[in-house]
């Protein structure tokens, strides 16, 4: 019997995923969000159903991280996880041994699902495929709604691609190589959160009124808001520190989609980082020099051949001989110290634009809203993610401190220029 | 009635609070809003439950952290022994050291794996260790393998089959089980014994070790007796209970 049982699908961890593992903690995960809420309450056996169909379309999904002896790696499972109830406390740490393995979690609350990825499974584009896949089987189900599919809602009744599981950064690494050296950037510090809740501010505002002023300075939304962004640490910074000369860097981290540059349908990771920012040492800057800087650092290293050099860099690292032959413990070691030295610790702050979901008619006429949430991060303490749908630009500050500094900055600023905000959060009563 | 007459915003940042905040999350100000007093209470856009975080050590972390300091004394013996010596020999039960601390304390903390092979692999590093005691000290091989071997090989299986006893998923009652560990105990010291009887090339009818073995022998009876007694046993589990 056991002879003829099927030897269990297992895939190596992505380029991107590698670090992931060896910096998780008892206390911290790398994990984001992705969230719809629908007109009606969402029901559990239905959402149940829903599941096993989209993890049957998308196995990618059903990988459980397992301990090799010299890497991690991703073992597929027939077992479905559970669906959870949601908490006050989103993206709080995902203890792997209590989620059966999985890395993934599906959530829901009042009319809302929820799922929450640990990064070592995709990134924000796939997770939105998933979610949009789940919710529109969820509504097939519950109301017989005839979804049209397409590469972002993909069809259940049809055979995975091994494509959507390939790992992109090895196919489109190069040749050339460059150091990961890069200035520090200042951390904005305050007081622990106790039981490690995770404070959630939701700032929405009108999609057009954003692009309408982004449109006026002649950038982008994503550019418009790392300037405000930047600017916000910057007078945190200046309020804090009281000597010019301690002064360090502030430094936004913008993920880029390689998708966008690259041909790629992977659904694993397949993102990059640039890091737009200014040196306050040199004195006050307007917010039309930021612009500037933001708009041309991007336009500058979000090209073809520089993110190549980037993912060759990392690619080239994960190939390396005796790195490779290091015993995982103590290479877990290793990336944790390397982590500390080229991870957060080169930005104060993260804004990931995931840009405008774009549903049918079909299914957009039951969901409401759509969010995006990113984890803590491990070093920096508040970090933003920001989803447009249905003309609303949510943007949702996560934070592990108990002072709203950043966000009150960021969403007075935003006022200022004449942008209205709305805010809502997980604030305790 | 519209909608503008219901928007709370904060005096403070400026911003639109939604209807469900209490107060603005971004400066703690209160929402007053005389228009909303009767309002039904808006649900709130997360639930109350908070998952709370357990702040425990990371203990595979903290092992693989030591396990690499244990390079540093091993370097330095092995450095010294160069410098002195001009070549590798008593620091090898440095390394023959470390490596049975390591198998013994700190492996099971970094690797997860079947018991029966964590004894296995301190079995062997205990013989390594032996091992290189025998060559460096150019002893005979009489009390390697026929005292050293025998009884680490009888350790390694007793704390086997202890691990086994104290498993929470072991079936056994537990007063069974502490007969079991001490009938082993006594059994474990006669063994010692006659090994030390076979080195010496002396075997004879135990004597010393028969100290040890009839106690071992009584109290596991009397447990036995005890576990037959439920009135007996119960009091026992109440005042022992942790």
């Amino acid at each position: 019997m056991s002879k003829n049982k099927k030897p269990t699908k297992w895939m190596k961890l992505d380029n991107a995923a590698l670090i992931y593992p060896a910096t998780m903690n008892r206390s911290w995960t790398a994990l984001f969000r992705l969230s719809a809420t629908l007109t009606e309450p969402i029901d559990e056996d239905i959402l149940e159903v829903a599941q096993k169909r989209t993890l049957r379309r998308l196995p990618w999904f059903a990988y459980k991280l397992k301990r090799g002896l010299f890497w991690f790696y991703l073992e597929h499972s027939d077992d479905l996880p559970k669906i959870e109830q949601d908490v006050a406390n989103p993206c709080v740490r995902m203890r792997l041994s209590e989620n059966e393995g999985f890395c993934m979690r599906v959530r829901y609350y009042q009319n809302r699902i929820a799922v929450e990825f640990f990064h070592v499974l995709t990134d924000g584009t796939g997770g939105q495929v998933f979610l949009q896949t789940l919710v529109a089987e969820y509504l097939r189900l519950k109301y017989g709604a005839n979804i049209p599919r397409s590469e972002k809602i993909l069809d259940c009744s049809e055979e995975p691609k091994p494509e959507e599981a390939e790992d992109s950064f090895a196919k489109h690494s190069g040749r050339i190589t460059q150091t990961r050296k890069e200035v520090k950037a200042y951390h904005i510090k305050g007081t622990d959160e106790r039981n490690g809740f995770v404070h959630i501010i939701t700032g929405s505002m009108n999609a057009q009124d954003v692009l309408a002023k982004a449109k006026e300075k002649g950038v982008s939304a994503t550019v418009y808001l790392t300037a405000v962004l930047i600017l916000s640490v910057d007078a945190i910074q200046r309020r804090k520190v009281p000597s010019i000369h301690n002064y360090k860097p502030v430094k936004v981290s913008v993920p880029v989609n390689l998708r966008n540059v690259f041909h790629s349908k992977t659904l694993r990771n397949f993102a990059n980082y640039v890091n737009p920012g200014i040196d306050p040492r040199l004195g006050e800057y307007t917010f039309d020099e930021v612009l500037n800087i933001v708009h041309h650092t991007l336009a500058m290293e979000v090209t073809e051949k520089l993110l190549n050099v980037k993912i060759t860099t990392n690619v080239r690292s994960e190939q390396n001989t005796v790195l490779r032959l290091t015993p995982l413990f103590i290479k877990n070691m290793a990336l944790k110290y390397v982590y500390s030295q080229v991870g957060d610790a080169l930005s104060s702050t993260t804004i990931s634009n995931l840009g405008v979901a774009k549903l049918p008619e079909e299914m957009a006429q039951y969901v409401r809203r759509m969010d995006f949430i990113l984890g803590p991060l491990a070093d920096n303490r508040v970090c933003s993610a920001a989803l447009t749908y249905n003309g609303r630009l949510r943007i949702n500050f996560t934070r592990t401190i108990a002072e709203p500094w950043l966000e009150r900055e960021f969403f007075t600023r935003l006022v200022k220029l004449g942008i209205p905000v709305k805010v809502e959060s997980n604030q305790r009563e | 009635m519209t909608e503008v007459l219901f928007m709370s915003y904060c005096v403070n940042c400026g911003v639109e609070l939604q209807k469900s905040e209490p107060r603005c999350p971004l400066c703690g100000t209160e929402v007053l809003n005389p228009n909303e007093r009767d309002e039904e209470k808006p649900i709130r856009p997360y639930p109350a439950h908070v998952e709370h975080l357990d702040k425990t050590v990371d203990r595979r972390y903290m092992a693989s952290f030591i396990s690499l300091l244990m390079l540093i004394p091993l370097f330095t013996a092995m450095l010294a022994n160069v410098l002195v010596s001009k070549q590798i020999t008593w620091s090898y039960l440095v390394l023959g050291g470390e490596l049975v601390l390591f198998t013994v304390f700190l492996l099971p903390m970094i690797a997860r794996m079947p018991k029966v092979l964590y004894m296995v692999i301190d079995a062997v590093a205990v013989g390594v260790l032996l091992l290189l005691i025998r060559v460096l000290t150019k002893s005979s091989w009489d009390w390697f393998l026929l005292l050293g071997l025998p009884i680490t090989a009888l350790t390694a299986l007793m704390c086997w089959f202890f691990s086994l006893m104290a498993d929470e998923k072991c079936k056994i009652p537990v007063l069974v089980r502490f007969t079991y560990a001490l009938t082993c105990v006594g059994l474990l010291v006669v063994a010692i014994e006659f090994f030390i009887g076979l080195y010496r090339h002396a075997i004879a009818w135990p004597t010393w070790s028969l100290y040890v073995l009839f106690p071992c022998l009584v109290l596991a009876s009397s447990l036995l007796i005890l576990n037959r007694r439920a009135r007996v046993k119960e009091e026992i589990r109440k005042r022992f209970y942790f």
